[in-house]
């Protein structure tokens, strides 16, 4: 095993986490592909010798990987637009009841988007990548990448209107 | 980036569960090339991981298994002992062929094989011309 392995997954395993439990909405399957991503990294360290920004090397890993295990189930009874649906704790709990309701129906709401909105959304806001990294990483036009955000936050904003309105009001 | 992106951006996301990451390093460890070389403990573990998902159905092959053992015994046990049964005693055996050969001999001995007599002169080849007369073709010229 790579000396650091344990390294890479205390300094990458969250947002990976959170990355592909955005995609799949499933508990299980976002375990099975974190642990795909770190098995493929101990058999062949030399992957991350190449790699520029470690993070983006990574996402990308669990993004093909995510897109590989859509594709096989897809075949299935369950099909790739229907892990949009599950409910999953996509966000950290939260004391405060507004912020906790907050988090639910965002995490709603993306639920909501299409995969690849959903994918660049989770990226441009949780992992502050540019859009040139963003369309890099998921292989992907540089307007293309752009686009499927606007889109994406379009959807949000309005979905979220009112109570992002509420909340913002009532600490105003 | 605006008040809106802002606040979606301020939202913790979910961090792993604490448990995962023994679990998968160690499937990590166990992938990769220096770690599936290890034997022992390990394999047996890999293996109780294979087969325990499903002991329901190792119970009921292994219990297969045990019905057609015991049908299979029982049922040689059952030839054999048949053939046990049939097995006749090698002395009758020859007992009885030297009965009946003595029989055999003693039919032989009542039957009469003398060889016929036969006269030699009966055997020698008849002439129709007296052997001392003229050839056959001066008499008819």
């Amino acid at each position: 095993m790579p000396d650091n392995l344990e390294r890479l997954y205390d300094a990458h395993a969250p947002s990976l986490y959170a990355f592909l439990l955005n995609l799949t909405r499933d508990d299980a399957t976002t375990r099975d592909l974190l642990q795909e991503v770190f098995i493929r990294l101990a058999r062949q360290p030399e992957l991350l010798r190449a790699a520029r920004d470690e993070r983006a090397f990574l996402l990308r890993l669990a993004h093909n990987a995510a897109i590989d295990t859509f594709r096989r189930q897809s075949t299935r009874e369950r099909n790739f637009e229907a892990f949009g649906a599950e409910q999953v704790g996509l966000f950290a709990a939260s004391a405060d009841p507004d912020e906790a309701e907050f988090r639910r129906q965002l995490a709603a709401a993306l639920g909501e988007l299409p995969p690849d909105q959903r994918a660049v959304v989770h990226l441009k806001l949780w992992e502050g990548l540019t859009f040139d990294a963003l369309a890099e990483l998921l292989g992907i036009p540089l307007n293309t990448a752009a686009s499927r955000y606007r889109y994406g936050l379009d959807k949000l904003r309005e979905r979220l209107r009112p109570l992002y309105d509420e909340i913002k009001h009532g600490r105003l | 980036m605006d008040d809106f992106e802002q606040q979606l951006r301020r939202q913790a996301l979910a961090t792993p569960p604490a448990n995962w990451r023994a679990e998968i390093l160690e499937a990590a460890r166990l992938a990769s090339p220096s770690g599936s070389r290890e034997t022992g403990p390990t394999l047996i573990a890999t293996l109780r991981e294979w087969l325990w998902p499903h002991p329901a159905a190792w119970a009921s092959l292994a219990a297969i298994w045990l019905v057609l053992f015991s049908v299979h015994h029982q049922t040689e046990s059952a030839i054999q002992a048949g053939l046990i049964a049939s097995r006749v005693d090698p002395r009758e055996v020859l007992e009885a062929f030297a009965q009946r050969q003595h029989a055999t001999e003693r039919l032989l001995a009542g039957l009469d094989f003398e060889t016929p007599i036969i006269d030699a002169d009966r055997l020698r080849p008849v002439h129709r011309l007296p052997p001392n007369g003229p050839p056959l073709m001066l008499l008819t010229t």
